[in-house]
């Protein structure tokens, strides 16, 4: 691509295809466009300009007229409409909001207006009855539909969890550090941890398989 | 140019560039025009075409379009005013 800077363009013919204009200035120019590579425009000024398509360009032009012309007029609308250059001809249609079709249609605006509330009520209506009615009902057996749990159904907790678990706590302790029978007819009992350290260092691990020998 | 003569098209792609169509039938074609020498089109039916343009011709329209978006919208306008009057 060729680039153009900072050029005055005065009275002449200036041939776009594949060139970059930057800074540049077209007085009373004929911008003359052929179908090649797109040109580019950076802080250009254009005065009294018009614009010439030749070769491939205005092939293209021609065939959209002759294909308009042949009956084709609805392809070829889409088409220009698609990429951004035509707008729609003919009348607006009457269901399209368009700014030139605001009038005084004042009946179908209030007929509007009065369906838009009506249905705005209803939906208010059905939130009501859902919300505040429905809870209300009873089941065909006369029960609630949501059954109220007593307070006094609930499970209680004692006033005081901290001095249940100090007392769990000590009676834990002195279970390590006292003596008492576990199982009397078996002849199992606990002693202090400390001493069982110092009889499994004595005389071993005990024998576990003996009845009541060890423990 | 290209003669074709009393063919039906039924769907997919058709170029169209330098061809002479005679007594053609297209349906739910897409008529494709690159921009080269004119196609001419002699009795044919057209059903449901739309149109496609590559290379040059695609050019042409962007360009178009960008000269619209860029200030030049009363120019691109009567040239489309041409196109409706086939004046070109």
């Amino acid at each position: 691509m060729n680039i153009i800077e900072n050029r005055v363009f005065s009275n002449e013919d200036i041939t776009l295809d594949d060139n970059r204009f930057v800074g540049c200035t077209f007085n009373q120019c004929r911008l003359v466009y052929r179908g090649g590579e797109l040109p580019t425009f950076v802080r250009c000024e254009f005065e009294g300009v018009s614009i010439q398509l030749e070769d491939s360009a205005f092939s293209t032009m021609q065939y959209l007229g002759a294909l308009y012309q042949s009956g084709l007029d609805k392809p070829v609308e889409t088409a220009l409409t698609d990429l951004g250059i035509g707008r729609p001809v003919g009348p607006v249609p009457k269901n399209k909001a368009y700014a030139a079709a605001t009038g005084t249609n004042y009946a179908e605006l209030l007929g509007l207006n009065a369906v838009i509330i009506g249905v705005a009520v209803v939906i208010v209506a059905m939130l009501l009855g859902g919300f505040l009615e429905a809870p209300k009902n009873t089941l065909e057996n006369n029960e609630p539909l949501r059954e109220e749990i007593p307070l006094s159904a609930m499970p209680a907790l004692p006033e005081s969890l901290g001095v249940l678990y100090d007392d769990l706590r000590t009676d834990q302790q002195a279970d390590l550090v006292g003596y008492r029978w576990i199982d009397e007819e078996q002849g199992i009992v606990s002693i202090p941890v400390e001493d069982a350290y110092t009889l499994i260092l004595e005389d071993g691990p005990p024998n576990w398989s003996a009845t009541g020998e060890g423990e | 140019m290209e003669n074709l003569a009393q063919q039906t098209f039924n769907g997919g792609e058709v170029v169209v560039d330098d061809k002479q169509f005679t007594n053609c039938v297209f349906n739910g074609v897409v008529l494709v025009y690159e921009g080269g020498p004119l196609p001419r089109f002699v009795d044919c039916q057209f059903k449901q075409v739309s149109l496609e343009f590559n290379e040059a011709a695609a050019n042409t329209l962007s360009f178009l379009s960008g000269l619209r978006k860029g200030g030049f919208a009363p120019a691109v306008d009567k040239i489309v005013r041409n196109i409706r009057d086939q004046a070109y």
